[in-house]
């Protein structure tokens, strides 16, 4: 404040140096005051809060940084758990695949088995039944033999047994019995 | 009322009767007059076996032979031989139907050599 007073009075002594610059060192030191006021209002109140809110946006950036670079890492983690996943499921598909036609090759083999064994059933079946129907055929023309025969003796006997032949029918009959 | 007597003891006493020479009119008609008494009648056919038996186990054979043409004196007696017993008789039958041979029955038993017989063996014989 000396100085500036000095410096004031040294002015107005010698006559105008601020004059001839063109200052007014009045409204200077006011300026300067006010500058001062201003430099100790702004860090007074204005300063803090916005080295604050400077502050909280740049904890906000750094959370936000980190944050992001926790996903990154998460996503690079997820990356590698999918790739794992993939190449077990791939594996796993692999074996399924493997297994299905194992499987597949079994159960046409065992229906082949069980169709051959059926067809060989049934032709056996069919051969049996066959026999059975020509068994069946033979003894029904057996039987009508015998039936056509025992018809045509009883027809021919009846006409052509006479009495005589009939005396040599019984003399044999009754020589056989005794 | 007539005492009630066995059909067995009646053809024993009827056989007796008839084999001791008593009138074959008198015996039957005794025995007649017994089962119309005792309301037996329709024994009749039974008794007439009974006493058949009886008579066939005294010798006295009584066959029924039945031929499809009536039968000749050789027969006759080679069925006689054939029947057996002491006195064989013969009740004879012709009948057509059985197209030829003999047919003999006698109580206990009979002998079929009659063609009919043979046919309906053979029929028989069918599977």
């Amino acid at each position: 404040m000396n100085i500036l007073t000095q410096f004031a009075e040294t002015g107005a002594a010698s006559g105008g140096i601020f004059s001839a610059l063109g200052i007014d060192w009045q409204m200077l030191i006011f300026q300067i005051i006010a500058f001062v006021v201003l430099v100790l209002l702004l860090g007074k109140f204005v300063y803090p809060v916005l080295i604050k809110t400077v502050d909280a946006r740049h904890d906000d950036i750094e959370a936000s940084t980190k944050a992001a670079q926790d996903a990154e890492k998460q996503a690079i983690e997820a990356s590698k758990n999918i790739e794992k996943m993939l190449k077990q499921a791939r594996t796993e598909a692999s074996d399924i695949v493997s297994t299905a036609k194992e499987e597949a090759t079994a159960a046409i083999e065992a229906a082949e088995a069980k169709s051959k064994t059926r067809a060989e059933r049934i032709v056996s079946e069919a051969h049996a039944q066959l026999d059975k129907d020509i068994i069946a055929a033979k003894k029904m023309l057996q039987n009508e033999t015998l039936e056509l025969v025992a018809l045509a003796t009883e027809k021919v006997v009846g006409k052509t047994v006479s009495a005589k032949v009939d005396e040599s029918v019984i003399s044999t009959a009754v020589r056989e019995a005794r | 009322m007539a005492l009630r007597l066995s059909r067995r003891k009646i053809a024993t006493y009827t056989a007796d009767q008839l084999l001791a020479g008593v009138s074959k009119r008198d015996v039957l008609r005794s025995v007649a007059a017994y089962l119309v008494d005792a309301k037996r009648t329709r024994e009749l056919t039974l008794l007439v076996r009974d006493i058949e038996d009886v008579l066939a186990e005294r010798g006295h054979i009584v066959a029924d032979v039945a031929s499809a043409h009536p039968l000749s004196e050789t027969l006759k007696a080679e069925i006689k031989k054939l029947v057996g017993g002491s006195t064989p008789q013969l009740r004879e039958l012709v009948e057509s139907d059985l197209l030829g041979g003999v047919r003999v029955d006698v109580p206990g038993k009979r002998f079929d050599g009659t063609i009919r017989h043979k046919l309906t063996a053979l029929r028989a014989k069918q599977l």
